[in-house]
């Protein structure tokens, strides 16, 4: 079952709750834009009314208090209560698994003060307003949208609203607001439709693109945008995040109606003899009993053709289809006649294709992302992701293998899983899945024990870094270095075991730094074909550890004769050049050079 | 002087709840649910029977609300109230009995006023012909075809540009000010 876009709708009308529990206003409104409402208050549960194809799921607040309101009562903006409720449908602790809000719906003027008899007769639960809420320049709306905005930059916001557009069009463009649908627009249903496709935060309604993590969904939504125009699109991520995936969810997203042709190609096997055959067919010649066959090109037509890995693509086919892309024709091998094609290519790749080392042609690239670029998170940045992934995974190898028992997946090997940084990303994580389960058919449980992962890789997200440890530790990377640092807690209890030991902690802290600076130095060399194992420059490496631009060459051989200068005994390799060469270029210390020039003067 | 003392701030207030509260946020959704229920997207049991009732009840509301704002739109507008304070209201007495009433007469013409108002009357007037037109229609259902479903939905659509047309005829920038 598809899963329904859940909006998040904020007005004081709609939003309140009502004593004898049916809020028609809202049931109105649902019934108008065909929503489920989703509020589980009791306006909700008393409702008697049925959409019976919801395009969207709604959640009603009210942002004040009470939420349910009689003559006599005092009702007030809540602006702190608006916000819990947005971030309990947007954190991803706090909502599990769950997609976040697709949008947000804004009314704009909030009507605050006492519920008169007179007013709660008119509409029940409503109070008179005052007037500084019927104020355009104090619209309680455009204070929430405000809030809205800082807290949740990714999250659309629409005004919803029967005030007129024009008396706050430059200040919701400027707080945020992606639109506006007015209330009594006959439209509004289409609107926001197309409000939600264009600006929407949706997940892949057909469950091929797995992922409710705010950077897959951010990503869809790129690639809604690009399939809206119509342009060729150049997808980018790391191996195997999903690219072929995202180019179908685009070929999908156009037309909703009738399927447009997809056609994939990997790039690499179009090798100069045999690209032109493939790519553009073959004419059918009787003399010499050769059979037409359709080349891949005309199969896409009036659909899309995907380009994996591009970057692989040889010269002479770049050169092939940037023909293609400027003339929208093709001649089929043994051919005369131009076919004209209309189709849309769609490239991926995990490279900085824009190198020139890569030898890709720019002029290509430019055509290739004239609908612009779509970048797919790598998996350790959607780790929330994962239990949905291995869900899916895990069922459909149970289905490959025949006789393979349903298992569940528990909540260790669920941990275990997120720990791991996944560097194949969604591939590695579907091949770990699939081995587990085939290696393990007849179990209920996937456990840890069941999980292989990368071979020299252990990269969990707890390490326990010992010096006490006989083995050679693994190599240690910035990060571990700094979360081992950052654990480190001296507190007053433990005097007796660190007392004594800050020449020891100092000359530690020195051989690290050094160790810093010699990856430093390694990384700023200078190659030529004279030096070719390259030679190292002090006043680079500095400038790059200390990340100060203006840093100049003298004091950069100062830092160096800093540093080293304790180590002078222990130094090697390129640390000794580096602290001679310091040293050449400052024979004095700091200090005493300053109180020579301050002398002098 | 309080929104209750203040002609001008009453009628604004009272034409501002007949245009937003009543108009946009009640008659219309309603409407728009109609529509709806009669195109079988959204089922409520005993809905179309009792929105018979609860449209007529709105349409006394609504008549009643016009024909109070333009009964008391010349006299809630009119420059004559800052003649009731100061400074104005120092003037001497044998100036006030023509001044205000001569401003008053300029206003009235300069503003457009009449033409407004009856154009506000007739569009009510014709929201009314439809909306009877449409009770009409619901009262007949039994002999209801999918064609007659149609048309009853696009006499709804109709009445609901009738009531936004309604709306846009009314003065939102208030005349003269």
């Amino acid at each position: 079952m598809a899963i329904l876009p859940k909006l998040l709708i904020i007005d004081d009308l709609f939003g309140r709750n009502v004593p004898d529990g049916r809020n028609s206003d809202r049931e109105n409104l649902c019934a108008h834009f065909l929503w489920r409402d989703a509020t589980g208050d009791t306006a909700a549960k008393g409702s008697r009314q049925e959409v019976l194809k919801p395009v969207a799921e709604a959640v009603f607040c009210r942002a004040q208090f009470p939420l349910e309101s009689m003559p006599g009562s005092l009702v007030e903006n809540d602006i702190h209560g608006a916000l819990r409720i947005l971030r309990s449908g947007w954190s991803g602790e706090m909502r599990g698994g769950a997609p976040p809000w697709a949008m947000v719906l804004l009314d704009l003027c909030f009507y605050t003060g006492e519920v008169t008899d007179a007013s709660h007769r008119r509409t029940p639960g409503m109070p008179e307003g005052r007037p500084e809420d019927d104020d355009p320049k104090h619209y309680f709306g455009l204070t929430l949208l405000d809030a809205i905005h800082r807290e949740f930059p990714e999250l659309p916001v629409v005004i919803l609203s029967s005030k007129p557009r024009e008396e706050v069009s430059l200040e919701f463009s400027q707080r945020g607001a992606v639109g506006f649908i007015a209330r009594d627009d006959l439209r509004g249903p289409e609107l926001l439709e197309e409000a939600l496709f264009r600006h929407g935060l949706l997940p892949d309604a057909s469950g091929e693109a797995i992922g409710n993590s705010l950077p897959v969904l951010l990503a869809l939504r790129e690639a809604r945008r690009a399939a809206r125009h119509g342009q060729n699109v150049l997808i980018r991520g790391e191996r195997g995040t999903g690219k072929e995936l995202l180019a179908r969810y685009l070929n999908r997203t156009v037309s909703r109606s009738s399927r447009r042709p997809f056609v994939p190609v990997n790039s690499a096997i179009l090798t100069p003899p045999m690209f032109a055959s493939e790519l553009f067919g073959i004419e059918r010649k009787t003399a010499t009993d050769v059979d037409a066959k359709v080349g891949l090109v005309e199969t896409a037509d009036g659909g899309d053709l995907f380009f994996d890995e591009i970057a692989d693509m040889p010269a002479e086919v770049q050169a092939a289809v940037l023909r293609v892309l400027q003339e929208r024709q093709i001649t089929r091998v043994g051919g005369r006649e131009s076919i004209p094609v209309d189709v849309r290519f769609i490239s991926a790749t995990n490279v900085d294709i824009e190198l020139e080392e890569r030898g890709f042609r720019a002029d290509l690239l430019d055509r290739l992302c004239l609908g612009g670029s779509v970048w797919l998170p790598p998996l350790r940045e959607r780790k929330s992701d994962i239990p949905l992934l291995v869900e899916s995974f895990v069922r459909d190898a149970e289905k490959r293998g025949a006789g393979t028992m349903h298992r569940e997946i528990t909540a260790d090997a669920l941990d275990r899983l997120c720990g791991y940084d996944w560097p194949g990303n969604v591939r590695e994580l579907q091949s770990c899945i699939h081995d587990a389960v085939n290696r393990h058919p007849d179990v209920e449980h996937l456990v840890p024990a069941h999980l292989r992962f990368g071979s020299d890789k252990r990269q969990f997200a707890e390490r326990n870094i010992s010096g006490a440890s006989n083995t050679v530790p693994p190599r240690a990377d910035l990060g571990c270095v700094l979360e081992a640092l950052g654990r480190c807690n001296f507190a007053a209890s433990d005097i007796g075991e660190w007392a004594g030991h800050l020449d020891h902690l100092q000359l530690e802290h020195t051989r690290l730094l050094a160790r810093y600076l010699q990856a430093a130095l390694d990384a700023t060399k200078r190659r030529t074909p004279a030096a070719p194992q390259g030679q190292i420059q002090i006043h680079p490496a500095v400038k790059l550890i200390t990340g100060d631009p203006t840093l100049t060459a003298s004091r950069a051989a100062d830092v160096v004769k800093r540093l080293l200068g304790p180590l002078v005994d222990e130094l090697d390799g390129d640390l000794v050049e580096a602290y001679e060469t310091a040293l050449r270029l400052r024979p004095k210390s700091p200090r005493k050079s300053e109180a020579l020039a301050g002398a002098r003067r | 002087m309080s929104i209750a003392d203040n002609p001008l701030q009453r009628w604004e207030r009272d034409r501002a709840a007949l245009s937003h509260d009543v108009l946009k946020n009640q008659l219309l959704p309603l409407i728009f649910k109609l529509s709806n229920v009669l195109a079988r997207k959204v089922e409520d049991e005993g809905f179309v029977e009792s929105f018979a009732e609860s449209f007529s009840k709105q349409m006394c509301s609504v008549r009643s609300q016009i024909e109070k704002l333009c009964a008391n739109v010349e006299d809630s507008l009119s420059p004559r109230c800052f003649f009731h304070t100061d400074p104005l209201a120092a003037a001497d007495p044998r100036t006030m009995s023509w001044l205000p009433n001569l401003v008053h007469d300029l206003w009235v013409r300069a503003s457009g006023l009449e033409p407004r108002t009856a154009a506000v009357k007739e569009t009510h007037a014709k929201f009314e012909r439809v909306a009877s037109v449409v009770l009409l229609s619901l009262k007949m259902r039994s002999g209801l075809s999918l064609s007659r479903v149609h048309e009853l939905r696009g006499s709804v659509a109709a009445l609901a540009s009738e009531v936004s047309s309604m709306r846009e005829v009314l003065p939102y920038q208030l005349p003269g000010k």
